[in-house]
């Protein structure tokens, strides 16, 4: 299946440091309870992200010298086929060749740990530069939390990690 | 019998009386009392008393009816058309009254509060009596003080007189008022004199008083041009106390002093043959050499103790001056002075510790819950090479402002490099080579010699050693604001004060030089004089109501605006010269201490009123272009009638300004009342028009709104980014010669992104944007203090308190004020709820 966008915001400030572009992914079988976006659990809505029309928009929206980088969230990007991943990481290396100075900034569920066991998502990350991963926990919510919605999920830098091969957060407030 | 006049007052009967009132009617109708009138109406009078109880109570409307009727019955058609008239007459001015009496009636009350200034608490005593007081000084100064056109566009909504309440006894507006003078030379009041400050304390806390004295003589706000290079003499003054009391406390001598007994006044002279001692032990030093920079030439013990001293010290002064003007009520109780302060340029180390003081009092918040400081209004001073980019001087600040700026939407942001002001620099600089260039030869060769012996003066008049003029800019020329968006633009009447300075100097007057007052680009000692609005969108329904079938509703909307542009600039002459032709006495303060410049006591108060500044303002921009073409600036077609209409009124202000030598400008209007008060007015005149009165919201439906939107603003429901919305009012505002804001709405979750913050802030300034702020929503619950935002009918989130209990922070016309769901009038708490988020979305 191929991965669709639901939705493009900017400038973004609440995901991610600067003014960023966020691109909303269709598709999330997690289900959070007290999830922030269950209008994007659906799969199949939206349009492909490889399609002329999302690129297009996306790329004159970042195209902007105040555009600090992207935003990858939904949805869930990392909850979804190999094809779909495997478009995700095509986007993620033209994205990363045409601006190398902007930063990408990728929001899942799931588990940094786990993740670079897939090849596809550990090239995904490769080419990335944070990861804010974990569920949203309800009962781990706290207010006013930097970039994220509960306290387990963490904002690794994936430079520093996948090259210590030890997990480095982001130190936020 | 008795009668009972209209008041309820019960008097005896009495006929003399109603005789009087028929001599007087016959008499202004000029015939004589026929005869036997009298006679005979006594007759029928006593008639009907005879009937009545000797206890009754008669009205008067009563007699006047028997009076009328017998008129008639009598024929004299004409005495009764008269009286008839008369009574009318009467009857109107009795009404008037009566209203007047509801007026005062119901302000004195205190119930129906209407909000016309979220800062004035219309609902204290102060507030009452000063809301009755208004009801009739507003009625005095429509009747009395101004031109029938001046009155009938006022009350026809087309051209706004802005405190009408204190025309009458002739207040001006506002102030930037000259802080460098009044700190170092003292200043008098009615009832002592305050000496001139020595320590930074001092400093900080004359400031409040000052600012407050001020503002007591004038209807608007105060401000401090540039607070942070003001402060530097009396930092430096603390931080020579400090260093030299490090010194004497490693005495001997002073553990031996009974500190416990001994008369202040020994303690003094003990302290002041220490410090001479101190002197004589350093020969080396003296009291300029007192600056943190001077580092080298200070043991480094008592400098480290010293400058921990004056930090203390600035933090704590800083503080304190932020709790006075958020407690020393003004204007009888009922409303803190409009104060604002401008900082962030000053590279020298004394300036930049007073700046993050600054800063650091305005994050930590005031009172046991550190809520948010509402004045000060701070306003940062961006400047290119100082402050704006990593690598400049005070770039730490900048980011420390930003911090404070997504917690406490204060600091707003000045930009000193705006196109305008650079004009008014180097306009100012020109005229000044120009006219020395003029001077004869001999004057010239005398100027040179007097600069070389008095190299002091070289700074005050802009010269070097050859005449040539030179181009430092001075910390009082640097752009800066009132806290609402008023700017002291070029003084067209400054060189007048100049020639006279240069003058007195040939002559070795060295008194009469003015040190003070050196530039026509300068803030200090200036401010507004009058505003008056223009109510844009009545000017657009009178052109589509009076253009001809074939004609151009565009065309006609402008030859009414032109029109009535002239009648606003007559309107504000009027108004000048009545302001103008009150006593000093009136502003003692003001006039004695020199807080206006360029006072000349042998010219009246006008030789200080005249540097200050009109301003002609306008509403409503956006329904204006949607009235006339169905469009607002956000279209290429609406940007373009828009940038006309400002061309119009900054040619017009521009000529205003040569013809008159006053200084006019265009202004784009905080209109906090009127916005709410205009657009009532205009609906009930002109019904519902789309885009006007209502527009359509996302699901179709139509929303009212209570508002004119302010001055060249994009509508505040216009979805689109920051980016995109300072694009659009960058195009307007560099007419605004009289000072304009933009605003970003953000979420709270910029408080974690300052990095965001810096890229707007940043695209603004390069984008010439002038004045800049951030209305970022600033929510505290009232049980738990939790601050943050918290969505209207949310509870909150830490809590659970209902959302009534929510105090809700917004800003309005530039400045802050309390919960404004309670302190906003009606018109501007629906535009409050209008106002989104700047963002755009897209959707596939």
């Amino acid at each position: 299946m191929p991965m669709r966008v639901l939705t493009l915001t900017t400038p973004d400030i609440e995901n991610g440091f600067g003014c960023r572009v966020t691109i909303w992914v269709a598709g999330c079988n997690r289900h959070c309870p007290g999830c922030h976006n269950p209008h994007t659990w659906a799969y199949n809505q939206g349009k492909e992200l490889l399609s002329k029309e999302v690129l297009n928009k996306i790329y004159s929206l970042v195209d902007k010298d105040y555009i600090q980088g992207i935003t990858l969230s939904g949805g869930d990007p990392f909850d979804q086929d190999e094809t779909s991943l495997e478009e995700l990481l095509i986007f993620i290396k033209q994205f990363k060749i045409n601006y190398p100075d902007k930063d990408i900034w990728i929001y899942s569920g799931g588990l940094y740990e786990d993740f670079i066991k897939n090849d596809t998502i550990r090239e995904i990350l490769l080419w990335s530069d944070v990861l804010v991963d974990g569920p949203f926990i309800q009962e781990k919510k706290l207010l006013d939390l930097p970039f994220r919605g509960s306290i387990n999920q963490r904002i690794i830098d994936l430079k520093k990690s996948l090259f210590t091969d030890t997990i480095v957060e982001i130190p936020v407030n | 019998m008795k009668v009972e006049k209209r008041d309820g007052a019960i008097q005896q009967y009495n006929f003399a009386k109603i005789e009087s009132a028929v001599t007087k009617v016959f008499s202004a109708i000029g015939e004589d009392v026929p005869e036997k009138f009298i006679e005979q109406l006594k007759e029928h009078f006593d008639n009907i008393i005879a009937k009545k109880d000797p206890d009754y109570v008669m009205p008067i409307e009563n007699i006047q009816d028997t009076l009328r009727d017998f008129f008639i019955k009598k024929n004299k058609t004409k005495a009764a058309e008269t009286f008839i008239l008369y009574r009318k007459k009467r009857e109107e001015i009795r009404e008037e009254k009566s209203w007047m009496t509801k007026e005062i009636a119901r302000k004195l009350s205190g119930k129906d509060v209407e909000n016309q200034n979220a800062n004035l608490d219309e609902a204290s005593f102060g507030g009452r009596i000063g809301e009755a007081a208004r009801v009739v000084t507003k009625d005095f100064a429509l009747k009395n003080c101004m031109s029938k056109t001046t009155r009938r566009n006022h009350e026809e909504n087309i051209s706004y007189v802005h405190d009408l309440d204190s025309y009458a006894v002739g207040m001006h507006n506002c102030d930037s008022i000259p802080f460098d003078k009044e700190l170092a030379d003292g200043f008098n009041t009615r009832q002592t004199d305050v000496r001139g400050a020595k320590s930074i304390n001092t400093a900080t806390q004359l400031i409040a008083v000052i600012f407050q004295l001020q503002s007591l003589q004038q209807f608007g706000g105060v401000s401090a041009t540039h607070i942070d290079w003001t402060m530097v003499p009396y930092i430096r003054k603390s931080f020579q106390k400090h260093y030299i009391a490090e010194y004497i406390k490693e005495s001997d001598e002073f553990y031996n002093l009974d500190l416990f007994n001994m008369p202040m006044s020994e303690l003094t002279k003990w302290t002041e043959k220490q410090i001479v001692n101190f002197f004589m032990d350093y020969p080396e030093l003296g009291d300029d050499d007192f600056t943190f920079a001077n580092k080298d030439k200070f043991d480094p013990y008592y400098y480290q103790r010293a400058i921990y001293a004056t930090r203390k010290e600035i933090y704590q002064g800083v503080e304190g001056l932020y709790h006075n003007l958020n407690t020393l009520q003004s204007r009888s109780g009922n409303q803190l002075p409009f104060t604002s302060i401008n900082y962030g340029t000053c590279t020298l180390e004394e300036g930049r510790m007073f700046t993050r003081a600054l800063i650091e009092v305005s994050i930590e918040g005031l009172g046991r819950h550190n809520k948010t400081s509402i004045f000060p209004c701070g306003i940062f001073q961006y400047k290119k090479g100082i402050n704006d980019k990593p690598g400049t001087p005070n770039y730490d600040l900048k980011r420390l402002a930003l911090k404070s700026s997504s917690m406490r939407l204060y600091p707003n942001y000045a930009n000193c490099d705006w196109s305008n002001q650079v004009n008014w620099f180097k306009k100012d600089r020109a005229d000044k080579q120009a006219y020395i260039d003029t001077l004869p030869d001999s004057d010239r060769e005398k100027l040179i010699k007097l600069l070389e012996e008095y190299p002091e003066f070289k700074d005050v008049f802009d010269l070097d050693g050859e005449l040539h003029v030179t181009y430092n800019e001075r910390p009082c020329e640097l752009f800066s604001t009132m806290g609402c968006r008023t700017v002291n633009g070029l003084d067209v009447n400054y060189m007048e004060e100049y020639r006279r300075s240069i003058k007195a100097f040939l002559e070795k007057r060295f008194d009469d030089v003015n040190t003070t007052f050196v530039s026509a680009a300068q803030k200090d000692g200036r401010g507004n004089i009058a505003p008056a609005t223009i109510i844009l969108p009545t000017i657009a329904m009178m052109a589509r109501e009076s253009v001809k079938e074939d004609g151009n509703v565009v065309d006609e909307f402008f030859k009414i605006l032109e029109k009535k542009i002239e009648e606003t600039k007559d309107g504000l002459i009027e108004r000048f010269r009545w302001i103008a032709s009150q006593s000093p006495k009136s502003a003692t303060f003001m006039y004695e201490n020199g807080t206006m410049e360029g006072y000349h006591p042998e010219e009246g108060i006008i030789s200080a009123l005249k540097h200050g500044t009109l301003t002609i303002g306008q509403l409503g921009i956006s329904e204006t272009l949607y009235l006339l073409i169905g469009e607002d600036q956000c279209s290429p077609k609406g940007m373009e009638l828009a940038k006309k209409i400002e061309k119009l009124y900054t040619n017009k202000c521009n000529e205003f300004k040569a013809k008159y030598s006053l200084n006019f400008g265009n202004y784009y209007t905080p209109a906090e009342s009127l916005c709410y008060t205009a657009m009532k007015k205009f609906r009930t005149k002109y019904g519902e028009i789309e885009n006007v009165t209502y527009y359509i919201n996302d699901k179709g439906e139509k929303e009212y709104k209570e508002y004119f939107t302010n001055s060249t603003h994009v509508p505040v429901y216009k979805k689109m980014s920051p980016f995109k919305k300072i694009d659009i009012e960058s195009e307007l505002s560099g007419y605004s010669t009289a000072g304009c804001i933009t605003y970003i709405e953000i979420t709270h979750d910029i408080v974690n992104n300052i990095d965001a913050l810096e890229k707007i802030l940043d695209y603004a300034m390069d984008h010439d944007i002038p004045y800049q702020a951030f209305n970022v929503p600033s929510d505290e619950c009232k049980d738990c203090h939790y601050q943050g935002y918290i969505p209207i009918g949310s509870p909150c989130p830490k809590c659970g308190a209902p959302s009534d209990h929510i105090d809700r922070l917004r800003r309005v016309t530039g400045y802050l004020t309390g919960n404004y769901t309670t302190a906003f009038n009606e018109g501007k708490q629906d535009e409050v709820a209008d106002r989104v988020i700047h963002k755009e979305t897209y959707d596939f």
